[in-house]
């Protein structure tokens, strides 16, 4: 929940306001859980949802970025023969904040959270053909961008 | 590049891919092949950990907020459950009456239809000029009708000259007279809907959403 609204806002304060509002909505409105099964799914739904919504009401969170850029990873100190995944990883991390917001936001619910396009459709009321469209469309920029930092996925 | 562009041929790929349709070729599995590294590269991504302490933050606001809660005067209302009580028997009623004399359709809640009144064409997509028709059905106590252009609120009913109110119909028409995309939604509520903000179509239907309202719309209507 918190890796995706982190990733989604890029500023550590707001993530955790997003987990904060998802947890209070989540104490008030558990009966509506259809499927327990489903419980990090609909956590992460709703913590989706909300993190979207800030980025869509708060278009000035841009300037957050640079100043989540100059926050420290959290993986320093990692063994050297993991150095090439790490720097992967970093690259990823930075083509992830290179991308609009939305698109980032759509590929993180999809591959990181693992939720299904029904329910990616109905937090972001959309249809789940136009989140389909925007996660390829995204999944091609990532790559690219991949690509131009010299590193093949 | 932005959705509105033509998209990369890869998009299409990673599209097939998402529906679990076969590949079509063994250059079509490659890319595949390429793709499904990088959702894996995301899947395996760092798991961010909240700031500590976060438990005790979140368990400070619920306190908060649920006191707040407690002691918060509850908003005057007017008598809606008991007013709709009597609706829903006066319509059971009703129903009881008309039901054996003829059984028409349930209205739809909302209907949206164009009116060719635009300069005529071959073409049969809605242009600019024909008319915007809608029409919803009234059966809470606070039924609302938006038409939004490009996500910018344009017409709101009740509220607005144009709309016209006919016992339980609630209808509103409107000349497209600019290029956009067009959608019309309704919302229902038992209680006040919230007013639209100045964010456009997303965040209010989220927002009424979220404060327990019911929100149906139409495919968008996109007029070149």
């Amino acid at each position: 929940m918190h890796s995706v609204a982190y990733r989604i806002l890029k500023d550590k304060a707001r993530a955790e306001d997003v987990m904060q509002e998802t947890l209070l909505k989540a104490y008030e409105t558990i009966g509506t859980l259809k499927d327990p099964k489903r419980l990090r799914a609909w956590l992460t739904t709703i913590a989706h949802r909300k993190s979207i919504d800030l980025v869509r009401a708060d278009k000035r969170s841009r300037a957050n970025h640079a100043r989540a850029a100059q926050e420290p990873t959290a993986h320093a100190g990692a063994p050297v023969e993991s150095l090439i995944a790490e720097e992967t990883k970093r690259a990823l991390e930075e083509c992830l904040e290179a991308i609009p917001a939305e698109k980032r936001a759509a590929v993180l619910a999809r591959f990181y959270a693992e939720l299904e396009y029904l329910e990616l459709a109905k937090a972001t009321d959309e249809n789940p053909d136009t989140v389909r469209i925007r996660v390829s469309r995204a999944m091609v920029d990532l790559r690219e961008c991949l690509e131009r930092k010299g590193i093949k996925p | 590049m932005t959705e509105r562009n033509k998209p990369h041929p890869d998009a299409e790929v990673v599209e097939r891919m998402e529906r679990d349709l076969p590949a079509q070729s063994e250059a079509e599995a490659e890319t595949r092949a390429t793709y499904q590294r990088l959702i894996e590269r995301v899947g395996e991504l760092d798991l961010i950990e909240p700031a500590e302490g976060w438990e005790d933050r979140a368990m400070e606001r619920w306190r908060r907020e649920s006191g707040q809660r407690r002691t918060a005067k509850p908003p005057r209302r007017l008598p809606w459950r008991q007013l709709t009580a009597v609706a829903a028997l006066a319509a059971a009623a009703a129903l009881i009456v008309l039901v054996p004399r003829c059984r028409e359709a349930e209205p739809r809640p909302l209907q949206v239809a164009i009116e060719r009144t635009g300069p005529q064409s071959r073409q049969r997509a809605p242009a600019i000029g024909d008319t915007l028709r809608v029409e919803v059905h009234v059966d809470a106590p606070a039924v609302e009708l938006r038409v939004y252009r490009d996500q910018e609120l344009i017409a709101r009913c009740p509220g607005e000259e144009r709309c016209r109110r006919d016992g339980a119909r609630l209808s509103l028409s409107l000349v497209m007279n600019r290029p956009g995309t067009y959608e019309a939604v309704r919302l229902s509520s038992d209680d006040a809907l919230p007013a639209p903000g100045p964010t456009g179509r997303d965040v209010d239907v989220l927002t009424a959403r979220e404060g327990g309202a019911t929100v149906i719309s139409e495919p968008a209507i996109r007029v070149r």
